[in-house]
């Protein structure tokens, strides 16, 4: 019958729980802080691509609306327009085009803070489209 | 070692919260931009506190209302993260969106 075990034996298990439990823990936190920096430059994306989609497709009536803001009419000065909001937001526009008059669709990345989660999983992109008027 | 496994326990709740609100600040900033083109300074900050909730929030936008069509705005957000309140310390979580002011 084994008697109870030393007191050595008893420290080195409870030693050896305490490393596994901090190693488990900075495992841990190193997944979240990379999920979260991909949750971040994702969100940042969509906000950057709604801003350039929006801006970019209020070219023309600017244009003709407000003399504060002379801008070139047209898919050039829309997207444009777009780049100058994707980069107000931290985002770089990688597409855009205007295929009719009032509509446009603009793709934008957005790079990761930290360089070893960009290395993992690259630039985070996002879509957006916006219309003046719904085709009806 | 009980608590110590509820210590780690806690200190992984708290960074998952923490994380949680990093990402819903981007959100709240997103939000506030968007209010911020449509609308002057005030309805912007009244939408903001009704998308964070009961959460503490900050807003700075430049520039403030009345803001000419076709200018940019940026909305600087600022969230009080619940993470680790309990323990004393504030975490105010920044971010910011910029969007083009619309007419209206």
């Amino acid at each position: 019958m084994a008697g109870p075990a030393p007191d050595g034996d008893a420290g080195g298990v409870a030693l050896l729980m305490l490393c596994g439990g901090l190693a488990a823990l900075m495992a841990g936190l190193l997944v979240l802080s990379a999920v979260t920096d991909a949750g971040v430059a994702a969100a940042r994306a969509r906000t950057a691509a709604d801003a350039a989609a929006l801006a970019a497709v209020s070219v023309p009536t600017i244009a003709v609306t407000s003399p504060a803001a002379p801008l070139t009419a047209g898919a050039a000065g829309g997207c444009a327009l777009a780049r100058d909001l994707a980069e107000a937001n931290g985002a770089t526009l990688t597409a855009c085009s205007m295929p009719i008059a009032g509509a446009v669709s603009v793709e934008v990345s957005v790079r990761p803070r930290s360089p070893w989660v960009h290395r993992l999983i690259g630039d985070l992109p996002a879509r957006a489209a916006a219309v003046l008027e719904p085709p009806r | 070692m009980l608590p110590l496994a509820t210590l780690l326990a806690v200190l992984a709740l708290h960074a998952g919260l923490l994380a949680a609100d990093l990402v819903a600040v981007q959100g709240l900033a997103r939000e506030a931009a968007r209010a911020a083109a449509v609308t002057d300074d005030a309805a912007t900050r009244d939408a903001l506190e009704q998308a964070a909730g009961r959460q503490a929030v900050r807003l700075t936008l430049d520039p403030a209302s009345p803001r000419d069509p076709g200018a940019l705005v940026t909305a600087e957000v600022s969230l009080l993260s619940r993470a680790f309140r309990a323990f004393g310390p504030e975490i105010w979580l920044p971010a910011r969106a910029s969007m083009r002011v619309e007419d209206r």
